[in-house]
């Protein structure tokens, strides 16, 4: 379901270079797609299409294994 | 042949002549098992996002090589049963995704990373705790706060 009047174009559909960012080792790139906690954001807020917010799903949990990105995150403290 | 790639953290406190004596042992059973070393990086010390084994820093290491898909097993244990080696994580990769560089590590100084030097926070808490105490030195300090700020 989309929000009304949310119209944001997929990010890789404009640029194609982005395709091969889509890694467990580019952890700086995979940062905006993860909120201040650590939680990953939905898919209709980013407006990143299903296939793509598949890949960056796998990479993310594959990354948070390697401590390059965080379980989670008390806003708290830091 | 399949080409595959592990990252592996090792503990923060060796360096120099003992890393290489860890990185020299995965490369001499990786030939005994008839398979090419590709490519190989040192990431440094980096901090780490939340702690392993109670340390805060590690260094990291990438490896590419082409290895049978039998054989897998033996390399994973071996990085298992070493107690220096933290964690790791192996993937299937296919041919171009595989970088140009050296084939072989030598490591002569620690890296520096952005991560590693100390950031203004931690300057900025060291030079409160001292003010701190120069100024408690009348009151009588509980032995508990001693053991929970250490």
């Amino acid at each position: 379901m989309a929000i009304l009047g949310n119209t944001r174009i997929c990010p890789f559909r404009e640029d194609s270079a982005l395709i091969k960012k889509i890694d467990y080792k580019e952890y700086k790139f995979l940062k905006k797609f993860i909120t201040e906690q650590g939680k990953i954001i939905p898919a209709h807020v980013t407006g990143v299409s299903a296939k793509y917010q598949r890949l960056i799903t796998n990479e993310i949990k594959k990354a948070r294994v390697l401590a390059l990105l965080p379980f989670a995150v008390d806003p708290r403290y830091n | 042949m399949n080409y595959y790639e592990t990252v592996y953290i090792i503990h923060p406190a060796l360096q120099e002549g003992r890393l290489n004596d860890i990185v020299t042992k995965i490369h001499n059973k990786l030939e005994k098992l008839k398979g090419e070393i590709l490519y190989i990086d040192n990431w440094g010390k980096k901090k780490l996002s939340y702690q392993i084994d109670k340390q805060k820093y590690g260094t990291y290491i990438l490896c590419q090589y082409s290895l049978n898909c039998q054989d897998i097993k033996d390399i994973s244990q071996e990085l298992e049963l070493n107690p220096n080696i933290l964690r790791y994580l192996t993937t299937k990769i296919n041919e171009p995704d595989i970088k140009e560089g050296s084939n072989k590590l030598e490591i002569s100084k620690v890296v520096e990373t952005e991560n590693n030097k100390f950031s203004n926070k931690d300057k900025q808490d060291i030079n409160k705790e001292e003010n701190n105490k120069s100024i408690i030195h009348d009151k009588k300090i509980d032995k508990k706060d001693e053991i929970d700020k250490n």
